[in-house]
């Protein structure tokens, strides 16, 4: 039967990252979601202390971009194309950031946050180039676990064995889904019966 | 004596630790033969445990030997197998008498903490947070059991310890959740996460019954592991559980949902996940609860949501709307263990089931911290872990 049930918890995106090259290139999505976040909080903090021209707009553009390029490097099989984008990204935020040479009055501060963005450019080229296409690994393990079913017998005839009178095995269950008779199990107790509050 | 030891997020450490001692008439020594790292383990290995301390000594899936009983504790005697449930049970207060073992109201001896944290008390735990008592844990060459004279259960001989560990959780939680379900002969019932406790419960709602049973998760050799088992699979990688069960019920939902999965969903893919793991990290949001979503919105009106897996505090837009206009019932809550020990014990003996076939690796418990990380990530095969001293 076809269906086509459609709701928003639903929705697939692509697959993680998976390989060796996944926990830097989670690490860069996290950062990426962060510092995206934190642009489009505040602006205009940021781009004082990155000596940065003061174009709020731009900056939470900016910051919407590390946004997607984070979730799109936390949820894509093959983050590669994510992670180059960061690279292109980086590219762009150095130039941005390069202008406030001229706009702004701090030269030193603005090349210290130039050299942090290349150095953030570097790693994101490693990761990126390091990261293989998840098409490419082997998400199964060389284990086999197919004849595993701890059942005596197929799982067909194993089915509501725990309700059965007497089962194959010489068992007599009882009500299986309720506790045993000879459980311990003790009467509630009365009103006003002293009980010991010793703790160990 | 070793034993292992929580230090912080990710840092398990094989540490010496001063041996336990008797400190109750009613306590027992227990020399551990057999221990194993349980999914709710990994909560505070991941950090998402409130209430953890540098030192505490971890784990609450364990088995072994009496070598020490206290005075007053007429049910042991040194040499006595124990397999010894993971709540603490004192058997004498009103919870315990109606066979709420899990909710005992006077095991916690940190009940200050509990009671501000849940509004009431719990049953204390072994090698678990602090809120539940802050009692050491399992994972250990030895291991002090206070109330030993109520809930260990007594092992016979021609068991081996693997067939008769999980005993002490993850059996029983499989079982409760499948039996608390009321599970009818026509029950499709989907089982969320295959992993140790899933696999328990997908043979649980089997053996009581059901229908179909459907088993949803994205690693390969659990998925194999639960068609073992007699489930259908959704891998949640390669198909939408939605339709899938849509499919399989001939779009009428599954009747039972059991969730095994708990407050660490790894469905990243899904936006609501997403938006969990941002709120997570600002701390906003204490648990991801993609799954309680998913089975609101896809269980058949008037079925049951069954949920073993833990959850620790705050979760956000639940569909409360789902839940309340199509009269589901809920059924959760820790385990109470000693409901299901006789029974269960009884149907091993008897061979219906042999629950060694979850165990993946067996190791020393020296090797115990590098097997968290490999349990975690689901490295090498990893199902179920089993450490020895």
């Amino acid at each position: 039967m076809s269906t086509s049930t459609s709701h928003p918890l639903s929705r697939v995106l692509p697959n993680r990252p998976l390989g060796p090259m996944r926990s830097p290139a989670r690490a860069l999505g996290w950062f990426s979601i962060g510092l995206g976040l934190a642009e489009l909080a505040m602006p205009r903090r940021l781009a004082r202390i990155a000596g940065a021209p003061n174009l709020p707009t731009m900056t939470r553009i900016f910051g919407l971009r590390e946004i997607g390029t984070g979730i799109g490097i936390l949820t894509s099989k093959d983050p590669s194309p994510w992670l180059w984008g960061r690279v292109a990204g980086d590219a762009l935020d150095v130039a941005t950031v390069g202008a406030g040479l001229v706009t702004r009055g701090r030269p030193l501060r603005t090349l210290t946050s130039v050299a942090m963005l290349l150095g953030i450019a570097y790693i994101d080229m490693q990761v990126a180039q390091k990261a293989p296409p998840a098409r490419k690994l082997e998400k199964r393990s060389s284990r086999d676990y197919r004849s595993r079913s701890g059942f005596p017998r197929s799982p067909t005839e194993m089915r509501g064995i725990a309700l059965k009178p007497s089962t194959p095995m010489g068992r007599t269950a009882g009500s299986a889904a309720t506790p045993m008779q000879g459980s311990p199990v003790q009467p509630l107790v009365q009103a006003g019966e002293p009980t010991s509050s010793v703790l160990p | 004596m070793k034993a292992l030891c929580w230090h912080g997020k990710e840092d398990i450490r094989y540490d010496t630790v001063p041996d336990p001692e008797i400190e109750h008439p009613r306590d027992a020594i227990i020399k551990m033969s057999c221990c194993a790292i349980c999914g709710s383990d990994l909560h505070f290995f991941d950090g998402f445990m409130p209430g953890m301390k540098s030192g505490d000594v971890v784990g609450h899936e364990f088995m072994g030997e009496v070598v020490e009983v206290g005075s007053e504790n007429k049910k042991l005697k040194v040499g006595d197998r124990v397999v010894v449930p993971f709540t603490i049970c004192c058997g004498d207060c009103e919870q315990c008498r109606r066979g709420n073992w899990s909710v005992c109201e006077r095991t916690n001896r940190k009940k200050d903490l509990g009671d501000l944290t849940f509004g009431h008390t719990t049953a204390g735990l072994f090698g678990y947070t602090h809120l539940t008592g802050g009692y050491a844990g399992g994972q250990a060459e030895y291991v002090r059991v206070p109330y030993a004279d109520v809930a260990p259960v007594k092992i016979p001989d021609g068991l081996t310890d693997e067939q008769v560990l999980f005993l002490g959780d993850i059996f029983p939680t499989g079982w409760q959740a499948a039996a608390q379900c009321d599970i009818q002969p026509t029950d499709t019932v989907a089982v969320w996460g295959a992993g140790p406790v899933g696999q328990f419960a997908i043979r649980s709602a089997l053996m009581l019954g059901a229908e179909q049973v459907i088993a949803i998760d994205n690693v390969p050799e659990r998925l194999d592991m639960a068609r073992a088992g007699g489930a259908i699979t959704i891998d949640f990688d390669e198909e939408s559980v939605l339709e899938r069960l849509q499919e399989l019920t001939a779009g009428k939902g599954p009747e039972k949902c059991i969730d095994a999965v708990g407050m660490e969903a790894h469905a990243l893919r899904s936006i609501d996940s997403m938006i969990d793991r941002v709120k997570q990290a600002v701390m906003i949001e204490s648990d991801r609860p993609h799954v309680l979503r998913e089975m609101m919105y896809v269980c058949r009106p008037a079925g049951t949501l069954s949920i073993p897996g833990v959850y620790g505090g705050m979760v956000d837009k639940i569909p409360f709307g789902a839940l309340m206009n199509k009269g589901l019932t809920v059924k959760t809550g820790q385990t109470h263990v000693n409901r299901w020990t006789d029974d269960l014990l009884q149907r091993i003996a008897d061979g219906q089931i042999d629950p060694s076939f979850v165990i993946t690796h067996t190791v020393g418990l020296e090797d115990g911290p590098a097997m968290y990380k490999t349990f975690r990530d689901k490295q090498d095969g990893c199902i179920k872990v089993v450490m020895k001293p």
